[in-house]
């Protein structure tokens, strides 16, 4: 506060304005920033880096996330399986952790779908199980379709998220079934940028 | 600051409690500062549908980027090129690129030969292993190729990829990075050598 000139204290009135200004600016941002990581996307996935992946597109109206984990031998792996394969109070669901992991926590496979951008129960599947998912899938929405307009299509987008240390055969195998099951379009998923080498 | 007319005709100032609501923005803000965690801007690439190993090979009649007009064939379009990539089956660096072959449409299968390119500034900030290295020079490898077979190709944009079922997924990445540096937009897999179907 500054004083005042003379015998009294003058009344220093500052400029509140920039301020507020600038407070709701960054809020604006951060809140904005909120939004875009609140995708139906797996932050359990590990994506490597492309020097020619585009921007995202928002103006799919149907799409389907495959999040492909990979599953390494490691504590880790089997901390993380321990604590997506639960019921819905919460205890471990022994019939889900067997697909994966056997009682001495040997792991049963290599890798785990997690399916995001469906109302589905968010544990990871086998590959396997994924595969009859996605015919299934295709098969009800084309149904759904089809009672309103006979000769409406499927147009749902799927979007393949795959880990950076996953072997291709995976990723063949995965892109395979979406064929398989009827899917027309696909897209991988890669950060932007790292020069191609990250 | 609003004012109320007042009863003589003048204006009365009505103070706005602005103290809350600062209070209010800026634990806001320091809630956003803190759990703030920008991840990298995730992309996407489009993908060709899979394809089936025997129609790696198409016949030169078949080499048209016009002749398909539906939503099918330009999925699965016919393309002069096919990538083979070969990976390291074990240890440390399993999984990485061990070599690389470019079969043309005659059947000629040519194998890359790794490139070193000087680079001023290096892509990235730690110094690269030799295994990286190796890599880094077969990808130069089949950039310049590809640079010297595009002008012989009919269809410059479609071409085949088919991998080792043991390469990562981020070598395949860095191998459609340099087709689509080349103008090879369309890029469709093949199987596996040992995919059972």
């Amino acid at each position: 506060m500054s004083h005042g000139g003379g015998d009294s204290w003058g009344v220093a009135e500052p400029n509140l304005t920039p301020l507020l200004d600038l407070v709701l600016q960054l809020l604006m941002f951060f809140i904005m920033c909120v939004n875009f990581v609140a995708e139906q996307v797996s932050r359990d996935v590990t994506l490597s880096y492309s020097d020619s992946a585009q921007p995202l597109e928002k103006s799919e109206t149907t799409r389907l996330f495959l999040n492909l984990k990979f599953l390494k031998n490691d504590d880790t792996t089997r901390r993380w399986l321990r604590k997506v394969c639960r019921d819905k109070d919460g205890r471990i669901d022994q019939g889900k952790l067997d697909q994966f992991m056997d009682n001495q926590g040997m792991l049963r496979q290599e890798v785990a779908v997690l399916v995001a951008g469906v109302d589905i129960a968010d544990y990871p599947m086998t590959m396997l199980r994924t595969r009859s998912w996605l015919t299934k899938n295709y098969r009800d929405t084309e149904a759904k379709l089809r009672a309103v307009d006979p000769n409406a299509e499927v147009n749902t987008v799927v979007h393949i998220r795959p880990d950076g240390d996953l072997e291709y055969k995976f990723y063949y195998e995965m892109m395979n079934a979406c064929k398989v099951s009827g899917y027309k379009k696909l897209k991988l998923h890669a950060y932007i940028g790292g020069g191609g080498s990250k | 600051m609003s004012r109320r007319r007042g009863g003589d005709g003048g204006y009365n100032e009505v103070p706005l409690p602005i103290t809350p609501m600062l209070d209010m923005a800026f634990q806001l803000l320091a809630f956003f500062i803190m759990t703030y965690n920008p991840a990298d801007l995730e992309g996407q690439l489009d993908l060709g549908l899979p394809q089936e190993a025997e129609k790696a090979a198409h016949k030169q009649e078949d080499v048209n980027p016009k002749s398909g007009t539906d939503v099918g064939k330009d999925l699965d379009p016919p393309s002069d090129l096919t990538i083979t990539v070969r990976a390291i089956q074990s240890g440390d660096y399993s999984g990485n690129i061990s070599s690389v072959f470019v079969r043309n449409i005659t059947g000629v299968e040519t194998p890359i030969k790794a490139v070193r390119v000087v680079r001023k500034k290096p892509d990235k900030a730690k110094e690269l292993s030799g295994a990286d290295q190796d890599e880094m020079d077969l990808l130069d490898g089949l950039d310049a190729h590809l640079k010297e077979a595009k002008a012989t190709v009919s269809n410059k944009e479609a071409l085949k990829v088919q991998c080792q079922g043991k390469l990562k997924v981020k070598n395949v990445l860095r191998i459609m990075d340099v087709c689509r540096k080349n103008g090879f937009n369309k890029i469709s897999f093949l199987p596996p050598e040992d995919f059972a179907r």
